[in-house]
């Protein structure tokens, strides 16, 4: 399969500062890829460099094999919704919707464009509104109308910059399958810009993770999750443990790790790619939902510690667990299936598959 | 109309703020008293004095003086120059001041700072000096004489001084801080995002201007007019020291009776027919433009 979009080298400085560096990347048909980083990452910058409201400094763009990257904006026919929706305030809902239909070329008939807009109104769940002005919908209509208004035109890539953004929490999440849904339905090209983590996992088929203007990883969400490739993804990405260890041995094909610590503590870690350098600063990282707790759980043990914390969160305990007296560790445990109830103070020995445990630098 | 939505906004916050609940209207009331007060004692109570002189003689009822305006043609010229005269100063000021409205409006706050400033140093100088430095410019040895005479454009200097054009120039540089100050702040609060917006839907530049950027701008652009036309219906110094007596304007025919000619039942019809096309204007402008429901459409 072709790839629809093509990033090649795109890079942006701004005077001395460079916003994006060197970004490469391919989108193919119907793929809903999301670039998640912090703030200030160049996220929003290349998706605005991909709209054509901002100029690469050096690079390439293209859709469907055609060059783009300087074309104007008008002239690239991608839809964007963007952050504060950005609908026009003095059209109602219906010319709003309308807007990319009446700048097409040549002209369209009036009737055509009526039936278009009744379309993806009803497609959003928004008839009945057409007559209303922005200001009288609440901020999900909005939000709704801004989709419709990027899709109505039939774009073959959307872009979208934080979307929900000034959404709140419940009604984000309903909105997020909202967009999966229309996604999915009318098959579109999509780049979703976002800082939430959970909105990107829920809505990707890919994610780029962007760090100081570059992709720091990009794949799929389970990967990414499951295989971060740096600490910094691990710590972005959900919340992980993090043991700085130095390499003490190797066995077939896992590694004797030793915690830097007085009692030096020795772990056993799977060995993935490149073997790291001994001088890296190393870590040794797991989620802590992968980490099982228990009494004397005899050879399955991997680590002994002592219950530090035990904080309530809901839907799962924590408990903060220190190990060698220096470190300390955390681990979930859904509510429902507790096995047993640890206090401050307990010791207990920890375990997980070593599949899931990673030595990152 | 202004007053009326001031107090209409402030109820709102009123109501939204306090805790206690208390009659909106008196607190929005006590808030315009201090201005009511100043306009009843300096504004209303001279008008009051001033309009039954213009259809009282000895204490009977009389349209004589109003008969007497529209039966001179002297009069009614005077009256018809100053609307053109107001009409295309409000026009030019547009033409003018929009742009650099707009501009303001999208250059960095820096570049806006220092535009601004000119602006308002032209308008914080006296309006006496600035004619004055009219009259400078466009008597028959001024500068602009000089130049064109230099230059061979003309053989002898042209007459500027006491024409029409004279008073429009001068009152086009007076009023403009007036047209450009409440577009910039509209065309200011507008999302920039809109007009990208519109781009990125297939608008070319002009396209999303005119589509999404002027017609936002329009409560702007009609306070603009509005403060421009009718401060130049009333225009007096500017006008009487550019155009003289051979460009007469309302204001200055209204002066001769009261002043020179001592006849306040004259001069008060006058003042009561230029009233009248101030009100005229702004039933009109408010018509054709809906100010009200432009500005709630916005919030």
């Amino acid at each position: 399969m072709d790839a629809m979009l093509v990033l090649d080298g795109l890079t942006k400085k701004y005077q001395e500062v460079v916003a994006v560096k060197d970004l490469s990347l391919e989108l193919h048909e119907g793929e809903f890829l999301t670039i998640l980083g912090p703030s200030g990452s160049g996220k929003t910058t290349t998706l605005k460099m991909v709209a054509g409201l901002e100029t690469p400094t050096s690079g390439m763009i293209s859709v469907n094999e055609r060059d783009i990257t300087f074309l104007p904006p008008n002239e690239r026919g991608l839809g964007m919704v963007f952050q504060n929706y950005a609908l026009f305030p003095h059209m109602r809902i219906k010319d709003n919707v309308a807007f990319p239909l009446h700048m097409k070329k040549p002209r369209l008939p009036e009737a055509e464009i009526g039936r278009m807009v009744a379309e993806i109104l009803q497609l959003v769940q928004l008839d009945g509104y057409q007559d209303r002005y922005p200001s009288q919908l609440s901020g999900g209509q909005q939000q709704r109308v801004a989709l419709a208004r990027a899709l109505v035109f039939h774009p073959p890539i959307v872009l979208m910059d934080e979307p929900l953004g000034a959404l709140d929490k419940k009604l984000r999440s309903a909105m997020q399958l909202e967009i999966k849904r229309i996604q999915q339905k009318l098959n579109i090209t999509t780049i979703y810009v976002t800082h939430d983590q959970e909105e990107a996992l829920t809505l990707s088929d890919r994610i780029a993770i962007m760090r100081d203007g570059e992709i720091a990883q990009l794949d799929t969400a389970k990967n990414i999750y499951e295989h971060p490739n740096s600490s910094f993804i691990a710590d972005f990405i959900g919340e992980s443990n993090f043991v700085p260890v130095e390499i003490a041995g190797q066995e077939g094909e896992e590694l004797i790790l030793r915690i830097k610590s007085e009692q030096g503590s020795l772990i056993r870690c799977p060995r993935r790619g490149a073997q790291p350098k001994p001088t890296d600063d190393l870590k040794f990282v797991i989620r802590p939902e992968k980490v099982a707790i228990g009494r004397d759980l005899g050879p399955e043990a991997k680590l002994r510690g002592q219950v530090a914390q035990v904080i309530y969160l809901g839907e799962t305990v924590k408990y903060i667990i220190s190990i060698d007296g220096s470190y300390h560790f955390s681990a979930k445990e859904q509510t429902m299936d507790i096995r047993s109830h640890f206090s401050v103070g307990d010791l207990i020995d920890l375990t997980w598959n070593s599949e899931n445990s990673q030595l990152l630098s | 109309m202004i007053f009326s939505q001031n107090a209409g906004s402030g109820r709102q916050r009123e109501g939204a703020s306090l805790p206690r609940r208390r009659s909106p209207w008196i607190s929005s009331f006590a808030m315009i008293l201090p201005s009511l007060i100043l306009l009843m004692i300096f504004y209303f109570y001279p008008m009051m004095k001033l309009l039954p002189q213009s259809i009282y003689e000895d204490h009977a009822f009389t349209l004589q003086y109003f008969q007497h305006i529209f039966s001179e043609p002297v009069y009614i010229k005077t009256l018809l120059r100053t609307i053109w005269l107001c009409l295309a100063t409000t026009a030019i000021n547009f033409i003018l001041g929009y742009p650099v409205a707009y501009l303001l409006s999208i250059v960095k706050s820096k570049t806006a700072g220092a535009i601004m400033t000119i602006i308002l140093l032209s308008l914080w100088t006296s309006l006496l000096v600035r004619t004055y430095s009219w009259m400078v410019i466009l008597q028959r040895t001024g500068v602009v004489n000089s130049f064109l005479l230099a230059l061979g454009i003309v053989s002898e200097p042209v007459q500027i001084m006491y024409t029409p054009a004279a008073v429009l120039i001068g009152m086009v540089h007076i009023l403009l801080p007036y047209m450009i100050l409440p577009i910039y702040s509209v065309l200011r609060s507008i999302d920039k995002n809109l007009s990208l917006a519109a781009m990125s839907l297939g608008a070319s530049r002009t396209k999303a201007f005119l589509r999404v950027t002027l017609p936002l701008s329009v409560p702007g652009i009609a306070s603009g007019i509005l403060l421009v036309f009718i401060q130049s219906l009333g225009f007096y110094v500017t006008p009487m020291l550019l155009g003289g007596a051979q460009t007469l304007v309302a204001s200055g025919l209204i002066d001769r009776q009261i002043f020179t000619f001592l006849d306040w039942s004259f001069g008060s019809a006058l003042g009561v027919i230029l009233l009248l096309i101030t009100v005229l204007f702004l039933g009109v402008f408010d018509r054709f433009f809906g100010m009200d429901s432009l500005q709630k459409r916005l919030v």
